[in-house]
């Protein structure tokens, strides 16, 4: 007994230096993560009973209806059928089974997810047994001490005799002794918390046991691709984040309520427009085009793609100023119980070729059985833009446009003498404060054999950009029925509304006048935004009161979601055949309309576009899951299924112009005069068929074994190539449960896993295999346009699958019970058979063609960790962590070895600013290297040559390949849009019924094309508009006076069309994304009401960044790319609105 | 495995798993075919009859007619490259300030556009041998489409050799085994296949008939090509050391076959060319080939089959002139953009010496106007003074602007009737008085013939040419081509196709080199002065006759545009051009 104690002093001294040790890496790595969820016990299961002379049968039962948990017993063994009085307020089930023991000798044991309960046979009566019935009981006892891990006796313990009446409990030293009626019998031992054990009998005749307590996040279930499988089981790399008080923060969707959450995701709001496309990654970009990682929700894969339901048939560029909207905005984040992120090959095979960029499996909240519960949630939002740009006030503009003059005509001053009243700082005319409000309601509840969900939502954004909105509706609702013991059936269905007003941004076109944040930054000060009468002015080109106000872009979005599922036991417990149907439709119309006051609007007299389109995508899917617990402890786990998947898409759009007035903005079609240009209709269809399989073999709950294939075949590729098989394995050894770690008490989790394997990618435009050919008019003879037709794309035979191949090795720590635990992972993924749009020369005659190429490296090392803190007495501190890190490399690109992004504003810059090059990043900057200014002209003279006829005052470029003069071969990599490393923070403290969570998001190590500055930092006067004070302010006006800024001049190009590295800027930030306070009143003694919370909370409270833009979280132009090649198209901003600082109070009720 | 198939049988659940394999039939067998459904694009392999070649045709036709080509994008390039144009616009000062470079869109566009039509061009010829013909008509019709399709292939060749030189050729339609990545050919393989398709169209289609669709491509329009080609190559041939001698007989003898065709005649009076609601009629008479441009009533703007030279040729002050529907700055609609202006020097060229009595300048040049119809506010241009007109004189501006291009009852700014005349007769003329002169070493009589024909036309007495050298000759032809096609995209190309001289006949490589590195330079740098106290514009120091932003130092790399930057990117095997 002493050394026990000596051991426990030792170990408390252990842990606490594990404790500093501990929290000193959480802090180093400033990381962690509050959502890693620890599963609800069986035993922690709480009820409410109140009752008086009824059977304990019926008591049972009640506990059973709330809880959702099974009891079993035997009517033999337990007199169920007598009348006993037992009332409870929120007891734990722990508690009921201990009042069972306590009052009518009523043991338990708990077996998967049932209670079973016995009759525990007093030693009393065991003396007993053996006088009257000596026949019955064999002449042999065993003894022993029961103690947990650490040696403490463990009091109560249960003891059995396997499939006998027999059994005895643990006394207050952990002892038992039993005699025995059968020779080889079987003792089962089971307690509260602990892991129960059988042990054969055989000689012994005493026993010392120590019992392993059951961790309870080991038992915790995660959802993987077609099943769920137990935390303790899991072999592949998953990241499981539960949205909490999802409704508590402001989020336009899902995506960033999981910004920074769970390790390897790195996801950036692509605009702070509501309702804007997100750019969502899964350890690195592997691919050209999109790498959103697949999304299934419930089971079913949905359509994820912003361009598919963003379709905008006929529209030229200046009718599409709107970044393509998220297709998934209309999912509730409130309905989202769970998201779990699939991200090593192992784990995302089962999605074949879909899988490449990592799965996101989203749970939605489904009833229980229980009481009803009714809960509601309103939350106000107060929104503002996180800073100004300082511009040049009317009286520097004009001082800017002497100088420039003078610069430009030496010798010559410019007499002017404009208008200096107005004095505009364009940027309040464009943004505003705003509010937004949401409201939440659901309830859930059920009973044994029927459960469902019902929720409806409002929520309505006011945008920072005046005129602008976002809102949206929802309803949810999801059945459950056990339609007989054998067969279960379900729905989950959601359909959602959105109408989005969205703020005009620029794509990679520049239109002044076509983008509210470029609009606002380049106007000059000096124009007056309102008549004399106070009216908006819209004789003001580009007037931005008038752009906000006399322009729109308006997406009305509806989003049907539903899943109908029947699940057969074929045989009980072991062999179940799942059958289920989804349909995914996703219904969209754009009306895009330019008043009169707007540039585009004065020249058309109204300019209008209009278009609807209609994305079906519908799911059938058969699979049998079978599930055998095989003798000695090994667990077998099998999938096989077939499933299809088809795609529908119909959109049709028009454009008009020559509105008498612009009352109908752009639904009085019936009144314009003429068509901008003809209306375009489209109808594509796509399927997708395939046969998927896995095994989970588990050995003693020590070696993990997972095999996972899928087949694939897609209509989007070449005959002969529209199959293909991604195989993955995995092997997991949960030491833990070897012996040699039994002595390492405070080690509760010791998880190596390591998988391999494929997953692909088939995104690539339909028709891409065959020759297509698009019409082109002509105008011929007397008055006459006829019809033609011109070949529109090189038909590509061959095209096969883009196939990733990735290794992961990981390892899962838990210590003490689980209080803390830590994950690693390293994984590196090569993707072959690059599926892309190859631009190749035009002497072709195409300028790119769909094919197979080339090879692309992402690795990394994610980090995921998280802690629970008592501090003091009664607060706790959670912290959760998570850091990771990718590199991106460009391993070949084939012959040409290079491919380059789209020409940033082809009506001014003209050039490519990023590539993807083999040895760099993907999509990485790409330009020339300026050396400073120009300070005299004996420097300009020692310069290398130029086309420029440069003089004292511009850029000097740097000659990189040495041969004199500037060239496009002086060109090079200039930075890499992709973080180094990101990494989320979450502190939550809770003290009473306060609960204050903060959390911390950075990105590190990237660098960002901060386009906007072509315009607003060129100098040159005729061709920009206004300056930022910094430009201004450093400008070069004489020697020695600037190396940085050039001079002001009225001629030449702004940045002399170049992209240089004078736009790349470090967009490294940490931001403080979330902080929120909530109390918890008291409602004991309010009726009706369960729960009652208030809270507060701010969003993007302050950002630290060198970033001299308005957001450093910026992605504007990476879906709007005209050559789909996306990837390349990130870190660029140009007249992107920026994200929100909000502040938010509101309340949650449940009844 | 088999232990446990073994369990599961024991487990007598037979009926079990037949029922699992015969739903697993049921659902495997609603297999697709894994056929996608395109229902909104015509695939390739729909073209199998001659009315769908057509349709390939015309489409391939329309190529010329886009925004990146002669609507708008092209003439960049090859209007305010020459010396005669200059523009302050966002976008086109880079080309009349030469600083582009071979990153500059327009050039790139124009690039990649003419190469789409070869792509066309070869894919209908190499598709037309297996389309079967239902009739005599029908097979008439597609030796006809052969004979235009080899035309545009060679039009499209010929512009790109003479914009860029050395060029990739590509004679088959690109598919998936097509070497992506070529290297460019000499100028003279360029020409050889210009040469070849043109004498193979010019034996499969017929001199214009009455059924023709006007701006159709016919004999005519291929002799017409074949002789500015012959005459363009020889002049090529003689700046680099060979010898082209003899080409200036076949351009001499093509041009002659399209004058004596009979199809065509001079237009009796120039200002006639210009009146657009007379287009048609002019492709009767002296038009042979041109980009026909349609006011597009179901398209407009820049995707319109309309063209919007009306507005960019036109100043801005000058309502009614073209379809614009924005209202300038007086409030008036269908006002011009400004864009393309004249140098002051190239109006004085015109207006005197030989030229002071040619009624073209009065034609061509605008230097004064009234603020729309109907209105008595005048605006000037140099060389008028404010003092011009007894009316009230809103403005003055250094440049005079060119009034060939107008269309009052156009659509928009972009979307106007007018076209780009690619052959006139009047250029067959001076086609063939030059290959004369080339060719016998003088000025022959038949060459003196046809340069009078057109100079006198524009009401000029006959020259007395008959006095003058080779080269004095050939300087009036180009200064004749100057005054009779300026806005017509020939300047540029005659610049540094031609060998240069001055007056006196003094020679240099070409006339793009004299004008930079020895005329213009001699002129008075800087835009003409309004001196407003004595009323006179000043044109030499302070003021000038020139751009000074345009007129830049001679550089022999404006000789060719540079190959497109992203061609390079993608082809490392394309060399540049010299100096680019």
């Amino acid at each position: 007994m002493k050394n026990s104690q000596k051991t426990i002093v030792n170990l408390k001294k252990s842990v606490s230096f594990l404790h500093v040790t501990y929290l000193t890496i959480l802090l180093l790595l400033g990381s962690t993560n509050l959502n890693i969820v620890f599963g609800q016990t069986i035993l922690d299961k709480v009820f409410t009973v109140n009752t008086e002379n009824i059977k304990l049968k019926a008591v049972i039962s009640q506990v059973e209806k709330q809880t959702q948990v099974n009891f079993t017993f035997s009517p033999n063994s337990i007199n169920a059928e007598r009348t006993v009085s037992y009332s409870a307020n929120k007891k734990k089930i722990s508690d009921f089974l201990q009042d069972l023991q306590r009052n009518y000798n009523i043991g338990y044991k708990i077996v998967e997810n049932r209670v079973i309960l016995y009759m525990i046979i007093p030693k009393a009566i065991n003396e007993k047994n053996k006088s009257e019935s000596a026949a019955t009981l064999l002449d042999k006892f065993v003894t022993g001490i029961i103690s947990d891990e650490k040696g403490v006796p463990l009091v109560g313990v249960t003891i059995l005799e396997k499939g006998r009446p027999n059994g005895t409990s643990t006394n207050e030293k952990g002892e038992f002794s039993l005699k025995l009626t059968n020779e080889k019998a079987i003792l089962v031992i089971s307690s509260t918390g602990y892991e129960g054990i059988e042990l054969k009998v055989l000689n012994t005749t005493s026993f010392n046991v120590k019992l392993l307590s059951a961790s309870k996040s080991l038992d915790e279930v995660v959802v993987i691709g077609y099943g769920t499988v137990r935390k303790s089981d899991l072999t592949g790399s998953v990241s499981k984040v539960k949205l909490e008080n999802a409704a508590q923060q402001t989020s336009s969707s899902y995506e960033q309520l999981l910004q920074g959450k769970a390790s390897g995701v790195n996801i950036t709001q692509n605009s702070g427009d509501p309702g804007s496309g997100i750019t969502f990654n899964i350890r690195g970009t592997t691919s050209l085009g999109s790498n959103q990682p697949l999304i299934v929700i419930d089971g079913v894969p949905v359509e994820s793609d912003n361009a598919t339901v963003f379709a905008k048939p006929g529209a030229d560029y200046f009718t599409s100023q709107a970044q393509p909207g998220n297709a998934l905005a209309n999912i509730n984040p409130n309905d989202i119980e769970s998201i779990e992120v699939l991200k090593d090959a192992s784990s995302t095979a089962i999605y074949g070729s879909r899988g490449a960029n990592g799965v996101v499996m989203i749970t939605t909240k489904r009833g229980k059985a229980g009481r009803d519960k009714v809960s509601y949630n309103y939350r106000y939002d107060a929104s503002q833009i996180p800073k100004e740009i300082p511009m040049l006030n009317s009286t520097q503009f004009l001082q800017y446009e002497r100088e420039a003059y003078s610069n430009s005509h030496p010798g010559m001053t410019l007499n002017i003498t404009g208008d200096t009243t107005h004095n505009i700082n364009w940027q309040d005319y464009t943004f505003h404060k705003s509010n937004s409000q949401d409201h939440q309601v659901s309830i859930l509840g059920g009973d044994e054999k029927t459960k469902y969900s019902l929720g409806a939502n409002y929520t309505n954004v006011n945008g920072v950009v005046r005129y602008t909105y976002y809102n949206k509706e929802g309803i949810s609702f999801n059945l459950d029925r056990q339609a007989s013991k054998n067969f279960r059936v379900g729905i989950t269905s959601k359909l959602n509304f959105s109408d989005n007003q969205a703020g005009l941004q620029s794509t990679n076109h520049a239109s002044q006048g076509g983008s509210v944040v470029g609009t606002a930054l380049r106007l000059t000060p000096l124009g007056n935004p309102l008549t004399a009468d106070g009216e908006i002015n819209t004789s003001l080109q580009y007037n931005p009161a008038s752009l906000v106000k006399n322009s729109s872009s308006r997406t009305k979005n509806t989003l049907l979601l539903a899943n109908v599922f029947g699940e057969y036991s074929i045989i009980q417990n072991e062999l179940k055949l799942r059958v289920s149907g989804s349909i995914n439709q996703n219904n969209s119309q754009n009306a895009v309309y330019w008043g009169r006051g707007t540039t585009t609007g004065d020249a058309d007299n109204g300019a209008a576009f209009l278009s609807n389109s209609q994305n079906l995508n519908y799911t059938t899917e058969a699979t049998f899951a079978y599930n055998k617990k095989l003798k000695s402890n090994d667990r077998l786990n099998a999938v096989l299924g077939y499933t299809t998947q088809t795609w529908q898409t119909t959109s049709f759009g028009q454009n008009e112009k020559g509105f008498p007035n612009d009352n109908l903005g752009a639904y009085g079609f019936a009144y314009g005069t003429t068509i901008i240009s003809l209306p375009k209709s489209t109808n594509t269809s796509k399927y997708l068929e395939s046969y998927l399989g896995r095994i989970n073999y588990s050995i003693n709950s020590k070696y993990l074994l997972t095999l996972t294939g899928r087949a694939d075949g897609s209509s989007l590729l070449a005959p002969g190539n529209k199959w293909a098989f991604f195989p993955s394995a995995a092997f997991a050894w949960n030491l833990q449960n070897e012996h040699f770690l039994n002595h390492y008490e405070f080690i509760s989790q010791a998880k190596f896993r390591s998988s391999y394997g494929f997953s692909g990618n088939q995104n690539i435009p339909i028709g891409s295999t065959g020759g297509l050919l698009t019409s082109n008019r002509a105008g011929i003879g007397q008055d006459s346009i006829v019809n033609g037709e011109v070949l529109q794309n090189i038909s590509n035979p061959n095209l096969k699958w883009e196939k990733t191949g990735q290794i992961d090795i990981g390892f899962d720590l838990g210590f003490l019970n689980d209080k803390y635990q830590f994950t690693v992972d390293y994984y590196q993924k090569i993707t072959n058979d690059l599926l892309i749009d190859l631009p190749i020369p035009t002497d072709n005659g195409f300028g790119y063609y769909a094919t197979n190429l080339g090879k692309i490296q992402n690795s990394g090392l994610e980090f995921e960790a998280n802690a629970h803190f008592y501090l003091a007495k009664k607060i706790q501190w959670i912290v959760a962590g998570n850091i990771s890190f990718n590199k991106n490399k460009v391993m070949n690109l084939g012959q040409n070895g290079q491919i380059y992004g789209d020409q940033l504003i082809p009506t001014g810059l003209g050039q490519q600013g990023t590539i993807a090059k083999p040895g760099y990043a993907l999509g990485s900057f790409y330009g020339y290297r300026i050396a400073g200014i120009y300070q005299n002209s004996k420097d300009v003279l020692s310069g290398p040559t130029d086309n420029l006829n440069s003089q004292p005052g511009d850029f000097k470029y740097t000659d990189l390949n040495h041969d004199g003069q500037i060239t496009p071969d002086d060109r090079t990599i200039l930075g890499n849009p992709a973080p180094k490393y990101t990494f989320g923070l979450t502190n939550t403290f809770k003290f009473k019924g306060f609960e204050l969570g903060i959390f911390i998001l950075g990105k590190q190590g990237q660098s960002i094309l901060n386009l906007n500055r072509y315009y607003y930092d060129g100098l040159v006067y005729n061709a920009s508009g206004n300056l930022r004070q910094a430009a201004w302010n450093g400008r070069w006006h004489g020697e020695g006076t600037s190396n940085y800024f050039p001079r002001a001049k009225t001629t030449g190009s702004l940045f002399d069309n170049r992209v240089s590295d004078h736009m790349i800027e470090n967009g490294s930030f940490i931001r403080l994304k979330n902080v929120n306070l909530s109390y918890n009143f008291n409602v004991a003694k309010i009726k009706y009401i369960s729960s009652l919370k208030a809270f507060i909370n701010a969003t993007n409270l302050f950002t630290i960044t060198k970033y001299s833009g308005f957001d450093p979280e910026v992605s504007g132009l990476s879906q709007n790319s005209s050559t789909g090649l996306y990837a390349l198209m990130q870190g660029i901003d140009f007249g992107t609105i920026p994200q929100y600082k909000t502040f938010s109070a509101g309340v949650n009720v449940i009844f | 495995m088999f232990v446990y198939l073994k369990m599961f049988v024991k487990m007598n659940n037979i009926k079990a798993i037949l029922l699992s394999a015969v739903l697993l039939l049921i659902i495997v067998s609603c297999n697709k075919n894994l056929t996608q459904s395109i229902n909104d694009t015509q695939s390739v392999t729909s073209v199998s009859t001659t009315a769908d070649v057509l349709n390939v045709l015309q489409g391939t036709y329309g190529i010329l007619q886009n925004q990146n080509m002669y609507k708008e994008g092209l003439l960049k390039l090859i209007l305010l490259c020459g010396d005669d144009f200059t523009s302050s616009s966002n976008q086109f000062q880079i080309y009349s300030q030469r600083v582009y470079n071979s990153s500059s869109p327009d050039i790139q566009n124009a690039y990649a556009g003419y190469y789409s039509i070869v792509n066309n061009c070869n894919f209908i010829l190499s598709y037309l041998p297996n389309i079967k013909t239902a009739s005599g008509t029908d097979s008439t019709l597609k030796v006809k489409e052969e004979g235009e399709t080899r035309f545009f292939r060679a039009f499209s060749y010929f512009d790109l050799v003479r914009l860029f030189g050395q060029i990739p050729i590509r004679t088959q339609p690109t598919n998936i085994n097509t070497n992506f990545y070529t290297t460019r050919q000499s100028v003279d393989s360029v020409y050889a296949l210009i040469f070849s398709d043109l004498k193979i169209a010019s034996t499969e289609l017929n001199y214009k008939s009455s059924s023709d669709g006007v701006g159709l491509t016919n004999k005519g329009a291929v002799q017409a090509l074949q002789a500015l080609a012959f005459l363009t190559y020889a002049n090529y041939l003689d700046r680099t050391g060979g010898n082209g001698h003899a080409l200036y007989k076949s351009a001499d003898s093509c041009s002659n076959l399209v004058i004596k065709s009979g199809g065509y005649s001079l237009v009796p009076n120039y200002a006639d060319l210009w009146n657009v609601e007379n287009e048609s009629n002019n492709y009767g008479s002296e038009i042979i080939f041109g980009i026909r441009f349609t006011r597009d009533r179901s398209v407009s703007s820049t995707a319109s089959q309309g063209s919007g030279y009306a507005s960019r040729f036109m100043p801005s002050t000058m309502g009614g002139v073209c379809g614009n529907t924005t209202k300038n700055i007086n409030g008036d609609l269908g006002s011009g953009s400004g864009t393309y202006r004249i140098e002051p020097w190239f109006y004085n060229y015109y207006t005197s010496g030989d030229y002071s009595i040619d009624n073209r300048a009065n034609t061509t040049f605008l230097t004064s106007w009234i603020r729309k119809p109907g209105s008595g506010s005048i605006y000037v241009t140099y060389p008028n003074l404010p003092s011009y007109s007894k009316d009230t004189v809103l403005s003055n501006q250094q440049f005079p602007f060119i009034q060939k291009y107008q269309d009052p009852k156009g659509l928009d700014a972009a979307d106007n009737e007018n076209d780009m005349f690619i052959f006139r007769l009047s250029e067959m003329y001076l086609i063939q008085a030059e290959a004369e002169n080339e060719y016998a070493g003088f000025p022959t009589s038949t060459a003196i013939a046809d340069f009078n024909k057109v100079r006198t036309r524009a009401g000029n007495p006959i020259l007395a040419t008959n006095k003058l050298t080779q080269n004095a000759f050939r300087r009036k032809i180009f200064d004749e081509r100057g005054i009779e096609f300026v806005g017509e995209c020939k300047r540029w190309f005659d610049m540094v196709r031609m060998k240069g001289s001055d007056s006196t006949g003094l020679l240099y490589p070409t006339m793009f080199q004299y004008q930079f590195a020895n005329y213009l330079s001699s002129v008075s740098s800087g835009l003409p002065l309004l001196d407003k106290v004595n009323q006179v514009w000043v044109t030499t120091t302070p003021g000038g006759l020139t751009d000074p932003y345009s007129i830049i130092a001679y550089n022999s790399k404006f000789l060719l545009f540079p190959i497109p930057q992203s061609e390079r990117d993608e082809n490392p095997s394309l060399t540049q051009n010299t100096g680019w």
